[in-house]
């Protein structure tokens, strides 16, 4: 099978090889307090002191300690915060900044926390205060009438409901929605109640973050009030200065004191290596130092200056040393300067935010846990993750995906039906098999947005249920189905992604052949079973070039004749399929061409290349002459052909080819739009052939604040095979202010379809704000038939729809 | 239509074999015969003598052989038609050939294209115990469907028609009695596809249709600017669903509409002149109080950045009593150039004098 081979290979191989990952660098308060004892005391002297710090003296290191009180209150914010198992722990190895011991970073963490806090009320009051609320969002509802004969409902009536409800400061929205409409002919209800409810992690991350700023000041917790620029340069001002007094007492010559006086400045001592201090020596031509001057091994002591030259850099170095060693300098002025850059964005950050909140706040366990929480979803809900596994799923049960470290987890639950809801209502069974009961999971490194590796399974067990008429009975089998996902994001390029999945399907109380033992195997025990037949890859690569004006994207899809994911909406059987979607724009936008292309090879026979083959192609075009002047073309073929034994057949053609103009100005004073469109279009469906010609036109005319707009609509079939009616609409509407709140449209319209059905009527529209939060709007169409037929199935002649929105505290 | 009654011929020719018991099968292959469970959709017309319990075999094979034979538990035949117990094939068992067709079925549910022979057999129970109480066969040729594609408006199209023709390709081979349905819904913002299909009422959802388009429904309330739209076709037969397309979205966006100047756009142009900086964005944008007749805005412009380049006309602006919002569209006029200085004179009416110097930027959009 090379050619199969071939295409697992590419979308396997590419991805691994393209994949990389970067991580960012983080700047670490408690490394950096645990170096810097002098940090450490000033932290302490202002909480004993309970003031601000004023200044840090990395010269004179006092060993200070919490005193009593304010050692009791740092216990009992641990206790509070982090609970007293830690307490204990804290308790037991207490020696908290004493001496030059080092304490863990941990306690470090929770000392700053301390410093941070506002006042001396508990985070934990703090959100115990606002742990219960629940707010109404949105109530609407909406009613319709329509009498056309296909209509699936001839009247319809929905409510939905939303709600936010918190619980233990989680927040969680809540919508109910309930559809109900009359059934044509049959004079039945038919009614369809969803809920859901989903964790709002957007709502929840700002509840929590605005406990952390009310409880805590974060400025404090990075460090931002102590000034470590300032108290690290006066530092090595200090040991300069001290180092230039020894200077002068080496050197006798005034000129060279001098020159050593003011050689190197504090922040060279900071920033320099030994090799740029040496180079500005060198550089000094007071000095007149030589490179083998300043060579440790000679041993002239005639040559003062050098002498002193060599003794100043082994004092510079040793400084230096100390300074890196001991008080992390250069780390600690990087890190200021890296916070003081991020802070602000680090507090409006989610990945921030989400990091101050899990080290300053009293979290319990399923708090912790919908911290790393993207969503979770409980009811009638979309789910899925990536191609190959669930994907584009609706069922009724629960989905969670998690994100924690750049380690992602999707789990989900539920089961799957295809009718007995009101979107296939009058079904009352289904090809495919009507309903499972599902579980599946997706795991793996990166955000499944982002960059990732992801392996995904999917079990599936057949459901014979009944829901409502819909009847899913169905042979009992059990579905596994393994995948293998991979994005990787080419930055302002795009980005790529890859998958590879296989299906295995058991059916119960079956049997192999002449075996007459039946057996009700676990698909995911024989997983390898039919390797080639059940196995499905795709690459799709989506990007832009914004330099150029251009998107693009390619993509090759390809599956196996017997691959079969029941959690998967999209992805057909036996099928290679390819595509390209290219656009470019010109000129600002000016000029766009855009080129589309989908083909699709179906095999239909596990015994010979019989199939259908399928291509579909756009150009498009779009010429922006003016500002107010644009022309669009449009050149579009589908093809269906059929193979077979006796050679390929022609089943279906479309070719469409659309010109169009959108015109606006003023003419006759007055500011009026235009568009206009025209339609060339062959279809060949069968023996019949048609070529057909479709008009369509928009006119509006703005008269002070009033819009008054015409539309005609024309089709015709030019070789009278009628593949469908002769159609012309036209219309004629109004619009216009009642009040200040409440808009009109009044119109008239006309419609005959050749033969089959002649109507007049009119329409009218109201929409209005009604109080500052409940929108209303009403719709009706009514129309007088001046002939009807038994053939008009689409055209009704009475169509009305209400809607009432009332939003709450917005 | 006519037109698919010929197409259809072709596909529709299925024998039955012989008949020589009985209970009678009713079989439609070119629906039924093309998955295992609608094997089961089959009914019987049993006689009154041969009502009682009794177990249905059914026995699907290819050219290559057999694929498979299914054996259902004994249920109720009663006098008349009958479709068989919902739930009742849960514990059917199974039998599978095997050839490559038979895998294929086995992984797949589906019968890949072919020549097969179904033959429905039914055993008596209890009573009847073994007999067999009817026997039935079919020979037919199965292509399996085409895929259902949509057309047009294309996946994440942009489209100025509010009221849009919907196209997509025809379910092949065409099979008597199939139609579409068209649904098309509302997405909101933030919504799933799927959520939207289900939690929002169609704007269309229309059956009954047989051609693979659809006109939009004249009665019905036109589609909105800016708004974001899913659609989806479904095959059916009588009530059963054969196929179903993708979910496609398209949104309702005309590159041109009435252009609309926010009120706060327009600043007095004596607070521009002290500024001493304006930025026109393709037009230029100001207020300005007449305290005189009706008249033409007495204006030129001359570059500054480029003194010798040659101004084009420039449009009439009307100046009425009062204070006037002006609006003065220099995107279309080749004298413009992006990130050149301007400076504009004005003459009111009552003979003061005005002058406004600005850079201008092309509107990119």
């Amino acid at each position: 099978m090379p050619k199969r081979l071939f295409a697992v290979t590419i979308t396997v191989l590419i991805p691994i090889a393209l994949f990389c990952q970067q991580t960012k660098p983080v700047v670490d308060y408690n490394k950096l307090i645990n170096v810097n004892p002098a940090l450490q005391s000033a932290i302490i002297d202002s909480l004993n002191a309970r003031s601000h710090v004023t200044a840090v003296n990395f010269s004179q290191v006092p060993h200070s300690i919490l005193n009593d009180t304010v050692k009791r209150l740092f216990y009992q914010h641990v206790a509070n915060v982090y609970g007293t198992k830690q307490l204990q722990q804290l308790n037991s190895n207490f020696s908290l900044f004493q001496g030059r011991s080092r304490v863990s970073e941990y306690m470090t963490g929770r000392l700053r926390g301390f410093y941070a806090l506002k006042n001396e009320s508990s985070a934990l009051d703090i959100m115990k205060a606002g742990a219960y609320s629940n707010s109404v969002k949105q109530l609407s509802a909406s009613a319709f009438y329509d009498n056309s004969p296909a209509s699936m409902l001839k009247a319809g009536f929905g409510i939905r409901f939303e709600d936010q409800l918190v619980v233990g400061n989680i927040p969680v929205n809540i919508i109910y929605n309930s559809l109900e409409g009359t059934i044509p002919d049959t004079r039945g209800i038919f009614g369809q109640q969803l809920k859901k409810f989903s964790f709002d992690k957007d709502a929840y991350l700002q509840r929590m973050n605005g406990y952390v700023n009310k409880a805590y000041d974060l400025k404090k917790y990075f460090l931002q009030d102590i000034n470590l620029g300032t108290a690290v340069k006066s530092f090595a001002d200090k040991q300069l200065s001290d180092l230039q007094d020894e200077m002068g007492a080496i050197t006798n010559n005034p000129i060279q004191a001098e020159a050593f006086k003011n050689l190197i400045s504090p922040d060279q001592l900071i920033w320099l290596d030994s090799s740029q201090i040496r180079q500005v020596l060198l550089n000094n031509h007071s000095l007149q130092l030589s490179a083998a001057d300043l060579e440790n091994n000679i041993s002239d002591s005639t040559n003062t200056t050098a002498f002193a030259a060599r003794q100043y850099m082994s004092r510079i170095m040793a400084l230096k040393e100390s300074m890196a060693q001991g008080l992390q300098a250069k780390e600690m002025l990087v890190a200021q300067h890296k916070t003081t850059n991020e802070i602000q964005h680090s507090l409006n950050d989610p990945s921030s935010q989400q990091r101050n909140i899990k080290e300053l706040l009293p979290l319990n366990w399923l708090q912790k846990i919908l911290l790393q929480a993207k969503h979770i979803n409980i009811g009638n809900i979309a789910a899925g993750g990536s191609k190959g596994g669930a994907e584009n799923l609706f069922m009724s049960g629960a989905e969670g995906s998690f994100l924690s470290k750049n380690k992602f987890l999707l789990l989900g639950l539920g089961s799957t039906r295809m009718g007995g809801d009101l979107v296939n209502q009058g079904f009352t069974s289904s090809l495919d098999p009507g309903a499972y009961s599902m579980q599946y999971l997706q795991t793996g490194k990166g955000d499944i947005n982002d960059s990732h590796s992801h392996v995904a399974i999917v079990n599936a067990n057949t459901q014979n249920k009944q829901f409502r008429q819909f009847d899913a009975s169905a042979l009992k089998r059990n579905i596994f189905v393994g995948a293998f996902s991979e994005q990787i994001n080419l930055g302002e390029y795009g980005n790529i992604t890859a998958d590879i999945s296989k299906s295995n399907t058991e059916f119960n109380n079956a049997a192999v052949g002449n075996s007459y033992a039946l057996s009700s195997k676990t698909a995911a025990f024989t997983f390898f079973n039919d390797f080639w037949e059940t196995l499905a890859a795709g690459l799709d690569y989506n990007g832009e070039v914004s330099k150029l004006g251009l998107t693009q994207r390619v993509y090759f899809n390809y599956s196996g004749l017997a691959y079969n994911n029941p959690a998967s909406g999209s992805g057909t059987r036996g099928s290679i399929r390819y595509g390209l979607n290219v656009r470019r724009t010109w000129n600002k936008r000016k000029i766009m061409v855009g080129f589309r292309t989908d083909r699709q090879d179906m095999k239909t026979s596990a015994t010979s290349n019989n199939g259908w083959h399928n291509r579909q192609y756009t150009f498009d075009a779009r010429l922006k002459v003016k500002k107010n002047v644009s022309l669009t073309a449009r050149l579009g073929q589908s093809t269906m052909k059929n193979s077979s034994k006796e050679g390929t057949q022609n089943s279906f053609l479309n070719t469409q080819i659309n010109l169009g103009s959108q015109v606006s100005g003023k003419l006759f004073d007055k500011l009026q739009t235009n568009n206009l469109g025209m339609g060339l279009q062959q279809m060949d469906l069968g023996i019949a052939k048609s070529l057909l010609l479709n008009l369509n036109m928009n006119h509006s005319v703005v008269i002070n604040s009033n819009v008054l707009s015409f539309s005609l609509f024309y089709n015709k079939d030019l070789k009278n095979q009628a593949v469908y009616g002769n159609l012309f609409t036209a219309e004629t509407g109004w619009s216009y202010p009642l009040t200040e709140k409440i808009s009109c449209n009044s119109g008239i319209n006309y419609l005959d379809n050749a033969n089959v059905v002649r109507q007049v009527g009119i329409r009218q529209s109201i929409s209005a704000t009604v109080l500052s939060r409940l929108q209303a709007s009403w719709y009706v169409d009514c129309r007088k038939q001046l002939m009807n037929t038994p053939q008009n199935y689409l055209f009704g002649n009475f169509n009305t729809q209400l809607s009432l929105n009332y939003q709450f505290n917005r | 239509m006519n037109c698919i009654k010929y197409w259809l011929l072709p596909v529709l020719l299925f024998v039955s074999s012989y008949v020589s018991a009985q209970v009678s099968f009713v079989f439609l292959p070119e629906v039924q015969g093309r998955t295992v469970d609608g094997l089961f959709q089959t009914r019987l017309i049993a006689p009154a003598t041969q009502a009682g319990r009794a177990k249905l075999q059914v026995t699907v094979t290819a050219t290559s052989g057999r694929v498979v034979t299914i054996t259902t538990p004994a249920f109720d035949l009663h006098a008349g038609t009958n479709i068989l117990p919902g739930g009742l094939i849960g514990s059917a068992s199974i039998n599978f050939g095997n050839t490559k067709v038979a895998t294929v079925c086995r992984q797949s549910g589906y019968f890949p294209e072919d020549d097969y022979e179904y033959c429905f057999e039914l055993i008596g129970e209890s009573s009847h115990a073994g007999e067999i109480l009817g026997t039935q066969c079919y020979d037919y040729h199965l292509q399996p469907f085409s895929p259902l594609i949509l057309t047009s408006p294309m996946d994440q199209d942009e489209i100025c028609d509010k009221r849009p023709a919907l196209y997509w390709q025809p379910l092949l081979p065409s099979i008597p009695g199939m139609q579409y349905r068209l649904l098309l819904t509302e997405l909101k913002s933030g919504q799933a596809k799927q959520e939207a299909l289900r939690y929002n009422f169609p704007i269309i959802n229309q059956q009954f249709i047989n051609l693979p388009m659809l006109f939009y429904p004249p009665a019905m309330k036109e589609l909105e600017e800016g708004h974001r739209y899913i659609w989806q076709v479904t095959a059916y037969r009588n009530e059963m669903i054969l196929a179903t397309s993708e979910i496609w979205t398209f949104q309702v966006h005309c590159n041109d509409t009435l252009p609309t100047s926010k009120a706060d756009g327009y600043r007095n142009i004596d607070d521009l002149i002290k500024g001493n900086f304006y930025l026109a964005k393709g037009r230029l944008l100001f207020a300005v109080n007449n305290s005189y007749a009706s008249t033409t805005l007495n204006y030129s412009i001359i570059c500054i950045s480029k003194p010798t380049l040659k101004m084009r006309k420039l449009p009439t602006v009307k100046l009425k009593p009062g204070n006037n919002h002006i609006n003065i569209d220099l995107s279309d006029n080749k004298s413009f150039v992006d990130g050149y200085y301007y400076q504009l004179s004005l003459t009111m009416p009552d003979g003061d004098k005005k002058q406004l110097r600005f850079l201008y930027k092309s509107d990119t959009e």
